[in-house]
């Protein structure tokens, strides 16, 4: 494995576009070894189960807040009950199309949450998460 | 003579007795009627006496100037009834009053009605009645009823139906913005993440109008961004918002802080006089006064823009007022400018999505109850006002 990648990182948006589009800036950063998309929350609880089996766990996990079904706040709330420790082993952000203040100081409020960021991703924000948390 | 005399004086007397008795008893009537049109008079009230088997009918003078007749222009009969009711509410109340009097009284008479005024507009009325007088078989055979205008409590139920309406269309509006403006934001996001990708791939490309017509695109959607961006600032103003005291002289101050860079560039020069504090929403208040002095600095003349920003206090209101020596305001567009997405310049010109001062006018009049409006300075430019209740 080479030491200037992340292992695993996982998308959650429920439009498959922009979890194309995630994967596409994600994968030009040359930062991140394995990107894996899901298209809703409950698929995201599925997917991080598998991961404790196979004892991985993503580096960087990025939640789009507008989704039907369970939503991004919701996710993170059903993660921390059911995922206890995970918190330190991932970094976590929210996705947001509005910058909605409410989602802000949400985000802010949160010991689960790390950050907000607007979308569309970009190669900077990701390049600067891979800096600031992981010395990339 | 004697026995005459004392015959007489019985007879007299008992005559004079009766006289008495009858005097009475007109007086006691007369009390009676007073009191009956006191009241009837007193709770907006006509009243009407149906003879049922002769199909008489009295009609009251007020119940007549209810409806905007004198007493002699109606005749007193069903037929000044049945001409003046509402047609649609005839049925049901002849159907209620054949149920009032085939169930001898047991089933009440009463029916809100409408009847057409002289003047041609409805009065509404709550009819009601009762038998009053039965023949020697017991059928009914004298009804007396009332009419009561009831058009004033019609009409306030539909004002303030129409104000709960208006109420609730404004939520669902906002609502909808809100919506929309989030929804829309989300493709557009996608589109100007793959413009991004696109414009990498073909930096190079050998038809230089590739990148080219990729640069519209892009401008176009970061236009429109910019443009749902307004719109969803402009439904959130006011939104969980709390009154306090605002210090104005606060605010210019972080106002100008903020737009330091945009003041220096165009070597501006603010004066402030010594502004109050007032009851108002401190975030909105902010955007205000940053949009009135962004606009300033953006609609300049070729001179160095020179901006007073002050206040006065006059009758109730402090009024707010920033000049400027810009290129003024058209008189003819003074009302428009307030109005969302309205823009008096081509976007080469000047940049802008449209919606300052439409947010200046939502914070100041639906947020304050204050008044927002633009003068011309009297050298040149604009004067910018608002006023905020004490």
């Amino acid at each position: 494995m080479d030491s200037k990648q992340l292992d695993l990182v996982l998308l959650i948006d429920d439009d498959e576009v922009v979890n194309t589009l995630n994967k596409i800036i994600l994968r030009q950063t040359g930062l991140v070894k394995d990107i894996q998309a899901v298209k809703s929350g409950s698929e995201g609880l599925q997917e991080l189960a598998n991961y404790q089996k196979e004892d991985r766990w993503p580096a960087l996990i990025f939640v789009d807040i507008n989704m039907p079904g369970i939503d991004g706040w919701e996710f993170i709330k059903l993660m921390g009950e059911q995922f206890k420790g995970f918190k330190g082993k991932s970094i976590i952000n929210m996705l947001s199309s509005s910058l909605d203040p409410r989602d802000k100081e949400k985000a802010n409020k949160s010991t689960l949450v790390d950050g907000i960021i607007s979308k569309p991703l970009s190669h900077e924000v990701v390049i600067d998460l891979c800096e600031k948390y992981y010395d990339l | 003579m004697k026995e005459e005399v004392s015959v007489r004086t019985k007879a007299d007397d008992i005559v004079d007795e009766l006289r008495r008795e009858l005097e009475e008893v007109k007086v006691k009537l007369k009390e009676k009627e007073a009191l009956f049109n006191s009241i009837t008079e007193s709770t907006l009230a006509g009243y009407w006496i149906w003879q049922i088997k002769e199909n008489a009918m009295f009609i009251s003078p007020h119940l007549k100037a209810m409806l905007g007749y004198k007493d002699e222009e109606l005749e007193n009969s069903v037929d000044t009834i049945n001409k003046l009711m509402h047609p649609s509410d005839l049925p049901d109340t002849y159907s209620l009053l054949g149920k009032h009097i085939e169930s001898n009284g047991k089933i009440p008479f009463e029916i809100e009605v409408r009847y057409k005024h002289k003047e041609g507009s409805i009065v509404w009325v709550i009819c009601s009645g009762n038998i009053v007088k039965r023949d020697e078989q017991g059928n009914p055979s004298v009804m007396i009823g009332c009419h009561l205008d009831n058009t004033d409590l019609k009409k306030a139920e539909g004002v303030k139906k129409y104000a709960e309406e208006l109420e609730r269309k404004n939520v669902e509006m906002e609502q909808f913005a809100y919506v929309a403006s989030h929804d829309l934001q989300e493709p557009l996001h996608t589109i100007q993440g793959f413009i991004g990708l696109l414009s990498t791939l073909l930096r190079d490309h050998p038809d230089k109008e590739v990148p080219q017509y990729l640069n519209f695109i892009n401008q176009a959607s970061l236009r429109m961004s910019s443009l749902i961006k307004g719109l969803l600032e402009y439904s959130r103003i006011g939104k969980e918002a709390l009154m306090s005291k605002v210090d104005c002289n606060v605010i210019l101050k972080e106002v100008e802080a903020d737009l330091d860079r945009w003041i220096k560039e165009s070597n501006a020069k603010i004066e402030v006089g010594e502004l109050p504090s007032v009851m108002g929403y401190d975030m909105e208040l902010r955007i205000v006064f940053q949009n009135l002095i962004s606009n300033a600095l953006k609609f300049r003349s070729k001179e160095p823009p020179l901006i007073k920003v002050s206040a006065v206090k006059d009758e109730g209101y402090w009024k707010f007022s920033v000049a400027d020596n810009g290129i003024g305001v058209d008189p003819q567009f003074s009302e428009k400018i307030f109005k969302l997405y309205q823009r008096l310049h081509r976007k080469e010109e000047y940049e802008g999505n449209g919606l300052g001062l439409a947010q200046c006018h939502k914070i100041v009049t639906e947020l304050h109850s204050g008044r927002i409006w633009v003068e011309p300075n009297n050298a040149r430019g604009s004067i910018f006002n608002f006023s905020i209740p004490l």
